[in-house]
């Protein structure tokens, strides 16, 4: 999402920049006199000066334009899942603060746990305010491994300086039936 | 960025409904102050606005100058990484020289070199350094050292990347020499004991703090945990 919004703001900042400079050239060839360029004046002059708000057109547009506005907002204001979290820093006076890419940190959890016997396709999901992680693993394997996979995490979340607590939850799913 | 981003898309958004439910809404007759027969372009507007004669065309030329200037800063912005302004390089004056007889002496920098400053003697024994090369006159002057920033930034990279568990360090020291600040970006092996390299990270800085006599007031580490260098067996 933080990609698709910075292509979308250098879009808008593209737009901007398009339309201010065709806005400034308009607007001082016609302070001077001369003809409109490049975008002729009556094209755009006639139809907004006939066409009416109940017009179906206008109506459809506008709407189109409020979903898309509620979609942006709605996109913009739902909560994200943090790039970042903070990671447990060495006690004493140095001035250092610590974090770690939340991905890393579960593609890291997702492989260890791999690793257990008759435990595969682990999914793990990382949420959290900065420095309170909440932590959800969901290997595919036999339910007794719980107890393994809980002990697999948590030495991974001290090799990671995780920290302390983390709210963990291991959610087994069926192993898959081999025919 | 990020956050400036999600500000500046969700207030366009906020706009963009409220205009767009407004223009709707008055266009399917349910506002009741608003005419559907109203055009898109009202006569007493354009009244007025021819009313204002060039004036009203200059303060459109202004106000597109402004939006396109606003477009250049966005667009700049999306494209040039933030990360702070890099700090200067590092100018060091050797403290065992007396000091300069006169204040126009020049200055004696090294222009550039990315070597330390020498011992006080160096100068009359090696016959390499910049107070060397001095004449007589100049030579109690004080020496001067200038330490590019991008070579310290490069030590600091090396030093960190030493430690096994480090596949690459980036170091951008920001800020200035009075108060410098790091941000460090580490990718991790997999496997790495975190603990360990933050260890590693205070021994690199007091050995960096020594050495350089720059002691960070701020330092932002960011880890990156990777698998690349691992071989995969399937």
């Amino acid at each position: 999402m933080r990609v698709v919004n910075r292509l979308l703001a250098l879009l808008f900042g593209l737009a901007l920049l398009g339309g201010g400079a065709l806005l400034a050239v308009e607007a001082v060839l016609a302070a001077v006199g001369r003809r409109p360029w490049p975008v002729r004046t009556d094209r755009w002059f006639g139809p907004l000066s006939h066409t009416t708000l109940g017009d179906p057109i206008v109506p459809t547009i506008a709407l189109g334009v409020a979903a898309l506005g509620l979609l942006l907002l709605a996109v913009q204001v739902r909560p994200w899942a943090p790039r970042l979290l903070t990671l447990r820093g060495r006690t004493g006076v140095e001035p250092v603060r610590w974090s770690v890419y939340r991905r890393s940190v579960e593609r890291e959890v997702s492989l260890a746990v791999d690793g257990l016997a008759g435990v595969t396709e682990t999914r793990t999901r990382l949420r959290g305010k900065r420095s309170r992680w909440r932590l959800t693993v969901s290997p595919r394997g036999r339910a007794d491994s719980r107890g393994q996979v809980r002990e697999v995490v948590a030495g991974q979340l001290d090799r990671i300086a995780a920290p302390i607590p983390v709210r963990l939850r291991v959610a087994m799913r069926r192993p898959r039936r081999v025919a | 960025m990020d956050r400036a981003n999600r500000v500046l898309l969700a207030v366009l958004g906020a706009v963009l409904l409220v205009a767009g439910l407004a223009v709707g809404l008055a266009g399917l007759g349910l506002v009741p102050a608003v005419d559907p027969g109203t055009p898109l372009l009202p006569d007493p507007v354009r009244v007025r606005w021819h009313g204002w004669g060039v004036a009203a065309w200059l303060v459109a030329a202004a106000v597109g100058v402004l939006l396109a200037l606003a477009g250049v800063l966005l667009v700049r912005a999306q494209l040039v990484a933030g990360r702070g302004h890099r700090m200067p390089d590092l100018l060091r004056t050797d403290p065992h020289r007396r000091a300069p007889a006169s204040p126009a002496e020049p200055e004696t920098g090294t222009g550039g070199s990315d070597r330390a400053a020498p011992p006080p003697d160096a100068g009359s024994r090696s016959g390499g350094t910049a107070t060397a090369t001095l004449p007589a006159a100049t030579a109690t002057g004080p020496g001067r050292t200038r330490v590019r920033s991008a070579a310290l930034v490069r030590g600091i990279e090396r030093d960190l990347a030493r430690h096994p568990a480090v596949r690459r360090a980036d170091v951008l020291l920001a800020g200035d020499t009075a108060d410098p600040r790091a941000r460090v970006r580490l990718e991790l092996r997999s496997g790495a004991d975190v603990p360990q390299v933050q260890s590693y990270l205070s021994a690199c800085l007091a050995r960096f703090a020594g050495t350089t006599d720059v002691r960070p007031t701020d330092v932002e580490v960011v880890v990156y945990l990777t698998d690349r260098d691992q071989v995969r067996v399937r």
